[in-house]
């Protein structure tokens, strides 16, 4: 079979669509209070080292997924088990992004809607998309990331009208701590989430592509989520940026030029489900093509379907309502992720580079290399 | 293979937009009641809230189309109870999208303003950029109900005094959110429009005057003067009259200014050690009206009418903060704020019991106005040697003019 290829440009695309879904819309590192993009700032900074390491792991071994990488490193039945943990975490993501959906269009658009309606969609685009593998999601992604950046920028400028510098003021007003608070969970929402790439991240053409699109991707989505958290919060004030579900939409329905151009706050929603639609698709492919690997599959994409038929039912388990979600993500998911999104690959990335170290003559993926192809 | 191509992608387009129009909360514009604006009140005797909200409706005849509004009202034990109440008097589900104005019982906003607003606030179809208007006087349904012929939409009359403010500046323009700003932001404390029913004339509406709060109580009014005195400190003025009265000027003549531009700083300092606030307002007006013949070209004029204008201001400043300060206890002009922005250390000191330290902070005004225009005519009317000839054409339009005057009476006298 033909080995898929993205360009860096569609990795960036897709980094900066999956950085940017649900931590635009909601209220995410409002521990950081108005020193927030603080936050937003430090918390970019550790996802750009920790991209650096995932960048120079995939470097080290050529043409290997995450998944190739564990087995490889650990032998097969502690890598797989390895594959299981993560297979896990990118299916979790896909279903809080599947929550982050039902929530925001019960909650604020359609409060009467079926919630099996809501959820079948974008889980049968998922698995439209999956099915048609990587190189359709990036030339999709492609496309789409001008519109979000446009539609999102557009928003803010619309929004400067309304915007009161005050409310920023003053800088380091309740001391360090609750910034650290802020960063941390910013780093476990959008930027610790980026281990995710390293299952797709093998796709990318050239070595040097890999760390470019990382860090650049990284980067631009992290630019955006500044913008609009700084936007919100001098529109809104914080505590009103709090007090909100999705203080996004609030802010930027707050948009009225004369009386002409108002009521345009769909444009928060529409960037939110572009963007997570998104996230839900490479979430979802990094998990089948885990789930191909430990169950020695050749394709990914029989797996496609079955997979999308769990999200869709694990999605009606997890949590009930948003308060339940705002509750696990906001307090919980932090500590929750942090053995995925920190610890382990810290563990598996010093593993790495020991053992890459110690046999540098031959060639350390013989035996994965015959399993993948085989 | 193309055409069999073409033809799904239109039947994918087709079908996808069957099924956006035909979900669960699809609803007939004829099947929904569109409010256009809402009062509240405080039923005591049965403890039950009073909505009673403008609903429009499309209206078809042999007369012609138009549109038509009258006041439906519903009681219940929290506000969206009687909201939904409504159904059981009216029939029709009502949609709050188009809701313009909110006007609310000062009764109900003396006890608790949260009870009523919770629910505004919260509800996914209300937008929160809906015009807070506070009756005291009357009951916000007497409000809602008034209206001179059957085809004036209350509500729309009422939001455009709201839009049109700036050029009266008597009361505060508030959206919902500024108000529910102000009240969740530490430092600052929210103040609304009054309105009332206008005693000079049956079936009109007036709007004048400003709701005190503090926190979620309100506390008293102030009236119109001290409005635009307290939306000159709030920097939320645009336009608007003030008028001087001859005894409070050096030139002897009413005169009635009209403010263009205005700018207002409020900067916290120390003063004596203890940190206190200048109001430092810088504001363009222009003359607009004269009781006298005054001669606007003369710099000196302006100079002594700029002077007087500058101490008239700072005078009703700072009357009005010691009033509010005496009496309210409320920090309506956003001083907290201010320190908070420039002084974080002293707001840490004083945030804790800040309304006692507001009533004892002191306050002081500087107003710089400058005097830019006199309208069309800047050189007096009975200026020059045409005086007796303009005197006798102004006396047939208005003959009071004439008395007092020392020409008018030498001529005629002698004659």
């Amino acid at each position: 079979m033909r080995k898929e290829v993205i360009t860096s440009k569609q990795a960036i695309s897709m980094l900066i669509l999956f950085i940017t879904n649900g931590t635009l819309i909601f209220p995410s590192g409002v521990e950081a209070k108005k020193d927030i993009w603080i936050a937003i700032i430090a918390a970019m900074l550790l996802g750009l080292l920790f991209s650096l390491m995932y960048s120079k792991l995939l470097s080290l071994f050529p043409g290997e997924d995450l998944y190739d990488i564990l087995i490889n490193l650990f032998g097969r039945f502690l890598g797989k088990l390895f594959c299981v943990i993560y297979i896990w975490f990118s299916f979790n993501i896909a279903v809080f992004i599947i929550e982050d959906f039902t929530s925001f269009i019960t909650t604020v658009t359609l409060p009467e809607m079926n919630k099996f309606i809501i959820v079948l969609f974008p889980t049968a685009l998922c698995a439209y998309g999956l099915k048609n593998g990587i190189e359709v999601l990036g030339r999709f992604s492609e496309l789409i990331v001008s519109t979000l950046i446009i539609l999102v920028l557009l928003a803010y400028l619309l929004l400067t009208p309304d915007m009161d510098i005050k409310n920023l003021m003053p800088v380091f007003e309740k001391g360090i701590s609750p910034i650290l608070s802020g960063t941390f969970s910013l780093f476990t929402i959008p930027f610790g989430e980026i281990i995710v790439f390293t299952a797709l991240f093998s796709s990318i053409e050239s070595k040097d592509d890999i760390k470019k699109s990382y860090l650049w991707g990284i980067l631009i989505g992290g630019s955006l989520v500044l913008l609009a958290k700084v936007s919100d919060i001098l529109t809104l004030g914080i505590e009103r940026f709090s007090q909100y579900y999705f203080p996004n939409y609030a802010a930027v329905s707050r948009i009225q030029i004369g009386e002409f151009i108002q009521r345009i706050e769909i444009i928060s929603g529409l960037t939110f489900t572009i963007a997570g639609l998104m996230k839900l698709c490479i979430c979802m492919l990094s998990a089948a093509k885990g789930t191909a690997k430990v169950l020695n599959i050749k394709s990914y994409r029989f797996i496609v379907v079955p997979l999308c038929l769990l999200l869709f039912d694990a999605s009606f388990i997890f949590n009930k309502n948003i308060i339940e979600l705002t509750n696990w993500t906001g307090t919980l998911w932090r500590y929750y992720s942090l053995p995925f999104e920190v610890i382990l690959p810290v563990l598996i990335f010093c593993y790495a580079l020991i053992k890459v170290k110690m046999k540098k003559k031959p060639k350390p993926s013989r035996r994965t290399a015959k399993i993948k192809k085989g | 293979m193309k055409t069999y191509k073409y033809l799904i992608t239109i039947l994918l387009i087709i079908t996808s937009t069957l099924f956006c129009s035909c979900t669960k909360s699809y609803n007939e514009i004829e099947s929904r009641a569109f409010i256009l604006g809402v009062g509240m009140d405080y039923d005591t005797v049965a403890k039950q809230f009073v909505i009673s909200a403008e609903v429009v409706e499309g209206r078809q005849g042999s007369i012609g189309a138009g549109t038509a509004s009258k006041v439906i009202t519903g009681r219940g034990k929290s506000v969206f109870d009687a909201v939904r109440n409504m159904i059981t008097t009216y029939g029709k589900k009502l949609y709050w999208g188009h809701a313009k104005i909110i006007i609310i019982n000062g009764g109900l906003a003396e006890n608790n303003i949260f009870e009523v607003l919770d629910w505004v606030n919260r509800d996914q179809e209300v937008r929160d950029d809906m015009r807070v208007l506070f009756t005291t006087k009357n009951t916000a349904k007497q409000i809602i109900e008034t209206r001179k012929d059957e085809n004036i939409i209350t509500s729309t009359v009422i939001h455009d005094m709201m839009i049109n403010q700036g050029s009266v500046s008597s009361y505060p323009k508030l959206d919902l959110w500024e108000f529910l700003y102000d009240m969740s932001t530490p430092g600052i404390e929210p103040i609304g429009a009054l309105i009332e029913l206008n005693s000079y004339e049956k079936g009109t509406l007036k709007i004048g005057g400003t709701a005190v709060f503090q926190g979620n109580k309100m506390k008293g009014e102030l009236g119109e003067t001290q409005s635009k005195t307290l939306l000159f400190i709030r920097d939320k003025i645009s336009g608007g009259l003030i008028n001087i009265n001859k005894e409070q000027t050096k030139v002897d003549s009413n005169i009635t200014y009209e403010i263009f531009k205005s700018k207002t700083k409020i900067i916290p300092t120390y003063i004596n050690g203890s940190v206190s606030i200048v109001v430092d307002v810088n504001t363009q007006v222009g003359v607009a009206e004269s009781s006298e013949d005054l001669d606007f070209t003369n710099n000196a004029t302006i100079k002594k009418l700029e002077k007087c204008l500058e101490t008239e201001l700072v005078e009703e400043i700072q009357t009005l903060v010691s009033q509010v300060q005496r009496q309210y206890e409320s920090d309506i002009f956003g001083f907290g704020r201010e320190i908070n922005v420039h002084m974080p250390n002293e707001w840490a000191k004083l945030k804790n019991d800040w309304h006692k330290n507001f009533s004892n902070l002191d306050v002081r005004a500087n107003v710089h106005v400058t005097i830019t225009g006199s309208a069309l005519t800047g050189k007096p009317l009975r200026a020059g040697d045409n005086i007796y000839e303009y005197n006798t054409c102004y006396s047939i339009l208005y003959p009071y003019r004439l008395y007092g005057n020392k020409a008018f009476t030498k001529k005629y006298q002698t004659s």
